[in-house]
C-alpha cells in the first residue's frame, strides 16, 4: 500500500514538472520576451514559438496572437522596417496589416506619441499633421468597452527608456484624445469645474476639453504643475502643443521626456 | 538497327529538354537567386503530405511539400506546424507548395531569415 501511494505521489509529481511548452502562434512581429533573449521577431507572416503572447500587447486574430504595442520600444530601430509615428489611441485594421481577408478591428491604447510598424489604412479617420498619425474619427462602442482592460498597456510603455517619437505641433480637431466624453474616468479622478483635471497615471483634462495623456510630468496652461518633463502650452481650443525637455523632473519619472 | 538508335536518341533528347521545373525546384531557385545556398533536397516520408522533400538552409530545418493546387497545400499549414513541433518556425502555403521551417538549433533567433525565405518563396507558380 506504501509502495503504491509512493508511486502515485511521484507520478503527480512528474505530471507538475512534465515540459508545460506548446506551440503559441503569431502573425507579424513582435517583441521576444527576455527570457527567450529578447529584441524582437521579424517574421511577418504567421509562424509559431514556444512561449506565450500577454494579453494586453496583443490581440487574437484567427488564433493567431497579433502585437499591437511599440515594437520600438525592444529594439526596432529605422534600419529594421518603417516606423509610424502615431499619437493617441486607434484603430487597427489587423486585416490590413497582416494581409489577409479576415476583417478585424482592434484599438491601441497607447497615450501620447508612439510608433507602429504599420500604417493605418488610407481614409478620413486619421488626420497627419507633422508626420505623426491622429485618430479623428468616430469610435465605436468596442472602443470604449476595451478600455478598462486595455488601456493598462500604459502601465507597461510609461516606465520604459527608449527613443519615443516628438509631436511638436498642434493635434487637429477631433483628435480623439481631445475629446472629452472619451477620456477615460477611472476611480479616482477628480473633476472641478471650470479646472484642469489630473488624472491617473498622468492624464491633464483642460476646462476646453484638451487632454494632454501619458505619462508624467506636466504642465498646462499657467499655474498648474505637476512634476516635469513634458510642457503643454495654454492650449487653443481643441488644440494641443507639446515640447519636450524642457523641464527637469528630477530622476523621479523615465518616461517619454527622455527621448528626442 | 540504325533507325532504332536515332529513336533512342531523340527520345533521350526530349526527355532531358522537357521537364518543367517543379514548383518546389521554383522555390529553391528563388532563394539560389537571392544567393542563399539551399542544400540538396532529399525526398521525407512526413504526415504533411505525399510528396515531400527536406533540407537545410542557414542553419534551418527546411521542409517543402507539394500538392496538386493551392487549396490543397493551404490546408497542410496545420500538419506544417506538427512537423514544426515545439521551436520557433512557420509554416505557409506558397501556391501548390508547402514551405514549413523549423528554427531547432536557433541559428535564427530573430527570425530575419525564416521572414526571408518565406517572402522569396513565389507565390504564383512559373509555368
Amino acid at each position: 500500500m506504501r509502495t503504491l501511494i509512493i508511486a502515485a505521489v511521484v507520478a503527480l509529481a512528474s505530471t507538475a514538472h512534465a515540459d508545460p511548452k506548446h506551440q503559441v502562434r503569431y502573425v507579424g512581429i513582435h517583441p521576444i520576451p527576455k527570457s527567450e533573449g529578447g529584441g524582437i521577431c521579424y517574421i511577418e507572416g504567421p509562424h509559431v514559438h514556444v512561449y506565450p503572447a500577454d494579453k494586453i500587447q496583443y490581440r487574437d486574430h484567427r488564433g493567431e496572437s497579433f502585437f499591437v504595442g511599440d515594437p520600438v520600444a525592444y529594439g526596432y530601430t529605422s534600419q529594421d522596417g518603417p516606423r509610424h509615428v502615431y499619437k493617441g489611441h486607434h484603430p487597427i485594421h489587423v486585416d490590413a496589416v497582416v494581409g489577409d481577408g479576415d476583417p478585424q478591428t482592434e484599438w491601441c491604447y497607447i497615450d501620447g506619441p508612439h510608433y507602429h510598424y504599420f500604417a493605418p489604412a488610407a481614409g478620413p479617420e486619421f488626420k497627419v499633421e507633422g508626420d505623426a498619425y491622429f485618430y479623428v474619427g468616430e469610435p465605436p462602442r468596442a472602443y470604449v468597452a476595451g478600455r478598462a482592460t486595455y488601456m493598462p498597456i500604459n502601465k507597461i510603455y510609461t516606465p520604459m527608456v527608449y527613443e519615443r517619437p516628438v509631436i511638436a505641433i498642434d493635434a487637429p480637431p477631433g483628435w480623439i484624445n481631445a475629446r472629452a466624453e472619451f477620456v477615460a474616468t477611472t476611480p479616482g479622478v477628480v473633476v472641478t469645474p471650470g479646472a484642469a483635471v489630473v488624472a491617473p497615471g498622468g492624464a491633464i483634462i483642460t476646462p476646453g476639453g484638451a487632454v494632454v495623456t501619458g505619462g508624467v510630468g506636466v504642465s498646462v496652461g499657467v499655474g498648474v504643475h505637476v512634476g516635469g518633463g513634458v510642457v503643454v502650452g495654454a492650449p487653443p481650443p481643441r488644440a494641443v502643443i507639446i515640447r519636450e525637455k524642457e523641464h527637469h523632473d528630477n530622476g523621479r519619472h523615465r518616461g517619454w521626456d527622455k527621448h528626442k | 538497327m540504325k533507325l532504332v538508335l536515332v529513336v533512342a536518341l531523340l527520345a533521350a533528347a526530349c526527355d532531358k529538354g522537357d521537364k518543367p521545373p517543379s514548383a518546389r525546384d521554383n522555390v529553391i531557385a528563388a532563394w539560389k537567386d537571392a544567393g542563399l545556398a539551399p542544400s540538396t533536397f532529399v525526398t521525407a516520408q512526413v504526415q504533411v503530405g505525399s510528396d515531400c522533400a527536406t533540407g537545410m538552409v542557414g542553419g534551418l530545418d527546411v521542409l517543402l511539400c507539394e500538392f496538386p493546387n493551392p487549396t490543397a497545400a493551404q490546408a497542410a499549414e496545420e500538419a506544417g506546424r506538427g512537423w514544426i513541433g515545439l521551436t520557433t518556425g512557420s509554416a505557409q502555403s506558397k501556391g501548390p507548395v508547402l514551405v514549413a521551417i523549423a528554427d531547432r538549433k536557433k541559428s535564427d533567433p530573430s527570425g530575419k531569415l525564416i521572414n526571408q525565405l518565406m517572402k522569396l518563396a513565389p507565390v504564383e507558380q512559373a509555368k
